[in-house]
């Protein structure tokens, strides 16, 4: 019951983030450059990074105990650097507006 | 046979070819374009592009594809466009941003004709060129959309 539970969460998460990358493509020719243009393509490649370690999720238990926690720690690493792109994004853009 | 002693200078779409290479000209007509300085006769745009193989042509290709045009044509284009600054504004949009003007044109034409709200809504353009469209030509296209504001207020006042 628990392990169906955690594959159902793992399957909608792969989803909901292959989701978030095809949208970031395809906003991407509405914002062809500029400020928020080129952190949108940052952002592009650091999702594509993310849908690829989300289906290796279900993976991961095959590998040795240090690797498992490499790619773990690497991904809270990225997910902290998202998180640092998105926040300057919108400072800049606010900033852009409040000018 | 263009007159030898026509003078051309390079229309803003020219100005903006030099700059960008936008719309790929090939060697030839680049090169003419760039002899085209608003000072040399076409007579002595052939001198100084000997070398080349057919200065006339390309002359004429330059001057059907706006890229070039002669003082009177000038003067004719920017009595049209003083008397509506929005459609020169908009053709600065195009000229600068190609593809991508789109979204600029439209915050333009929804805009009113009073050079209030044009400044107003060239500043609004200009943070949208430099937040989604290329943030380098924001500052250009404001100050050159400003300048034409500016012209066609003066020219209502005389």
């Amino acid at each position: 019951m628990h392990d169906e539970i955690t594959t159902i969460v793992t399957a909608l998460g792969i989803l909901v983030m292959f989701f978030c990358l095809w949208s970031a493509i395809h906003l991407k020719a509405k914002v062809p450059g500029g400020v928020v243009g080129k952190k949108w393509q940052q952002m592009i490649g650091m999702i594509a990074f993310f849908a690829l370690g989300y289906i290796a999720i279900p993976f991961l238990g095959q590998l040795s105990e240090v690797t498992m926690r490499m790619a773990v720690s690497l991904i809270f690493l990225f997910g902290a650097v998202y998180v640092a792109i998105t926040l300057r994004l919108i400072y800049r853009v606010i900033e852009e507006l409040a000018a | 046979m263009i007159d030898p002693h026509v003078v051309f200078l390079k229309t803003p779409k020219g100005e903006t070819e030099i700059a960008t290479r936008e719309h790929k000209l090939n060697h030839a007509l680049r090169y003419v374009l760039i002899l085209v300085d608003g000072k040399s006769t076409v007579g002595e745009i052939f001198s100084k592009g000997a070398g080349l193989s057919n200065i006339q042509t390309a002359l004429d290709q330059l001057a059907a594809q706006a890229f070039i045009h002669t003082f009177a044509e000038a003067r004719q284009n920017t009595n049209t466009f003083m008397h509506d600054p929005k459609n020169e504004i908009v053709s600065l949009v195009k000229n600068m941003l190609g593809a991508h003007a789109a979204p600029v044109i439209k915050k333009l034409l929804e805009s009113d004709d009073s050079p209030e709200a044009l400044v107003e809504t060239t500043n609004a353009c200009k943070r949208l060129i430099k937040l989604a469209i290329d943030d380098k030509k924001a500052e250009d296209f404001v100050r050159r959309a400003q300048e034409i504001i500016f012209a066609s207020t003066l020219q209502h006042r005389h």
